[in-house]
């Protein structure tokens, strides 16, 4: 058996273990079906109870963003990317504000998809339908690029050697990949029980361990209070975090987070209003509490242990003039994200021996819970999207309820396929354009929260029509690639001066979101006597 | 009902507009400036402001929860 940095052989027996339950959970999800309906492919027949409930939707909110991106950013950012933890209850909220109205109406209605309530409440059956579909790809492919990036990161850091991060990278997305394809969402939700309990748990034994390496909670933040200034205040060492930014990020994220399509099929899947009701309470407790006293805390003494500048003061930055992270963190401006695995693997051992091996392996395992949960939902909801959306819609209607369920399992393979080539594509080029966890997650929760006012029009005001729920989802979505990093790849310096002050001004999703609901309304007003 | 709903709904977003949002320039210290206040209670300062207006958040979700959402 190799041996792996500074913990042993614990991982690999813990690690193991682990994915051998995951695929346990599968094998049992397939046995416990009743019949091949869709109903109970994608939904585990809408009787999710809310011990299932919350830990499935905290699971798939929290991926390898809160695990490793957030320490990430804190590493980078300094104290102020501890206040996105705000985020986190405003999701809450979205849980029972429109999650308990989106229950309602999909059972009432037998809906599977979002774009099955959409579509029927606009009255447009081909043109809303595949829009929505599309957002939803938009989202959960960079989502699932994420996790599965994360799995290299992970693999890479433990076990160093030839390839580590493509093993990762590819043991994380096939072991997902099974689960999902042999028991559906009944075994995706069994594992993000398992899973769901491992983040919260990891989370804050994370955040434990950091203070504890610094010397107990006095001697932590008095080494905080030493830090740079700039890490003590907004908008953050690199400038980014300014109050706007924050602001806009915190409010629309989470409820783009919560309208993506994977935790939509959620909210159908519940059994009642009191499972969402509580569910709302659990996540806005636990979780908040995860993001400030857990994984936060482990950025801030990153910055201590690792520091960001010289011993003159000055910071460490590369030929763009990004900073860079501490050498023993990481050589690249992408490589914040791994400072939780680098404190764990350094200092947990060190402090408790084999039991601290033992503990860093099950934190460690919790970054792959995080990554495995998300994916699992994203991949599962995914498929639901491209069978039931387009396959069962507009290609072959006459299919037989299993042949669906089989082409939703070779979609699942296909993406999980594509999203590890484009890992591994982006990992080998010379600029690795997948950048940081954070920056590429804002940037797929900025599409999904473009059905925000479609949602909050059909559960709450009704007075939208159909052309201007298309004509703004359109503009939202332009607005969101024209504000992407992928812009500048195509059109090169057109329009930089203009997209790059608005990037500083408030959160893309939010730019996109203004000119959505600006256009959503104007063209509705002018399209309502028609309809 | 309308009137606490209202209420509740203003103090929510109150909370995450002082907390995580522009109400942050009220106590946000200059890090140029080195006579700043960075700490309070020893903790940075702008930590400890975003836990209590985690707690306004966190109490106007428990008020919800036991009156409104039934």
């Amino acid at each position: 058996m190799p041996e792996t940095t500074g913990l042993g052989s614990t991982p690999y027996i813990v690690l193991g273990l682990y994915l051998l339950l995951l695929l346990f959970f599968g094998i049992q999800g397939y046995r416990r079906r009743q019949g091949e309906s869709e109903e109970d492919y994608y939904l585990a027949g809408r009787s999710q109870g809310w011990v299932v409930s919350a830990l499935t939707i905290m699971a798939t909110f929290f991926s390898s963003f809160a695990l490793l991106g957030a320490p990430g950013m804190v590493y980078r950012d300094g104290v102020v990317f501890a206040l996105f933890s705000l985020n986190v209850p405003v999701a809450g909220v979205a849980i029972y504000l429109l999650g308990d109205r989106i229950r309602k109406i999909g059972r009432q209605h037998g809906y599977i998809t979002p774009a099955d309530m959409i579509s029927a409440h606009y009255q447009s059956r081909v043109g809303l339908r595949l829009l929505v579909a599309f957002v939803g790809l938009l989202y959960a492919v960079p989502y699932v690029v994420m996790q599965i990036q994360a799995g290299g990161i992970l693999s890479q850091q433990l076990f160093p050697g030839t390839d580590a991060f493509e093993i990762g990278a590819g043991l994380l997305a096939l072991v997902t990949m099974l689960y999902i394809m042999t028991g559906g969402m009944r075994s995706v939700a069994w594992t993000d029980v398992v899973q769901g309990g491992l983040l919260v748990g990891g989370m804050l034994l994370a955040g434990i361990t950091a203070v504890w390496v610094l010397g107990g909670p006095v001697n932590f933040f008095a080494e905080v209070a030493k830090l740079p200034t700039r890490s003590l205040s907004a908008p953050g060492t690199s400038g980014r975090w300014t109050p706007e930014i924050l602001f806009t990020a915190s409010l629309f994220a989470s409820l783009g987070s919560m309208i993506q399509p994977a935790q939509w099929m959620r909210f159908y899947a519940a059994r009642s209003s009191e499972v969402l009701r509580r569910s709302a309470l659990i996540f806005a407790a636990v979780l908040t509490l995860c993001f400030f006293f857990g994984v936060m805390l482990v950025g801030l003494g990153g910055q201590v242990l690792y520091p960001l500048t010289d011993g003159t003061g000055a910071y460490l930055i590369d030929t763009a003039g990004k900073i860079l992270p501490h050498p023993s963190v990481g050589q690249t401006a992408g490589e914040f994200d791994q400072i939780l695995v680098v404190v764990l693997k350094n200092h947990l051992p060190e402090l408790l021996g084999s039991l601290g091996a033992v503990l860093a392996a099950l934190i460690l395992v919790a970054i792959m819970a995080a990554a495995m949960s998300t994916a699992d939902s994203n991949l599962h909801a995914l498929s639901a999207l491209l069978t039931h959306d387009i396959y069962d819609q507009f290609i072959r209607p006459q299919a037989s309820q299993r042949e669906k369920n089989w082409v939703g399992r070779l979609i699942i393979t296909a993406v999980t396929c594509l999203a590890l080539f484009l890992v591994i594509l982006a990992r080998r080029s010379e600029s690795n354009p997948l950048g940081m966890i954070v920056v590429l997650g804002l940037l797929a929760i900025a599409f999904s929260t473009q059905l925000l006012p479609l949602t909050v029009d059909m559960l709450y005001l009704r007075r939208g029509t159909r052309q201007g729920a298309i004509a703004g989802l359109c503009v939202g979505v332009t607005t969101i690639f024209f504000l992407s990093p992928f812009f500048p790849m195509l059109a090169g310096e057109a329009l930089k001066d203009v997209l790059g002050s608005m990037k500083t001004m408030i959160d893309t999703g939010a730019w996109g979101l203004c000119f959505n609901v600006l256009t959503f309304a104007v063209v509705s007003y002018f399209t309502r006597e028609q309809t | 009902m309308n009137n606490t709903r209202n209420l509740l709904i203003f103090l929510f977003l109150l909370a995450t507009f002082m907390g995580a949002g522009p109400g942050l320039h009220l106590i946000n210290p200059d890090p140029l400036d080195p006579d700043a206040d960075f700490l309070a209670f020893g903790l940075p300062v702008i930590y400890v402001w975003g836990l209590f207006w985690y707690v306004v958040q966190f109490a106007v979700i428990l008020y919800a929860y036991k009156y409104l959402w039934r």
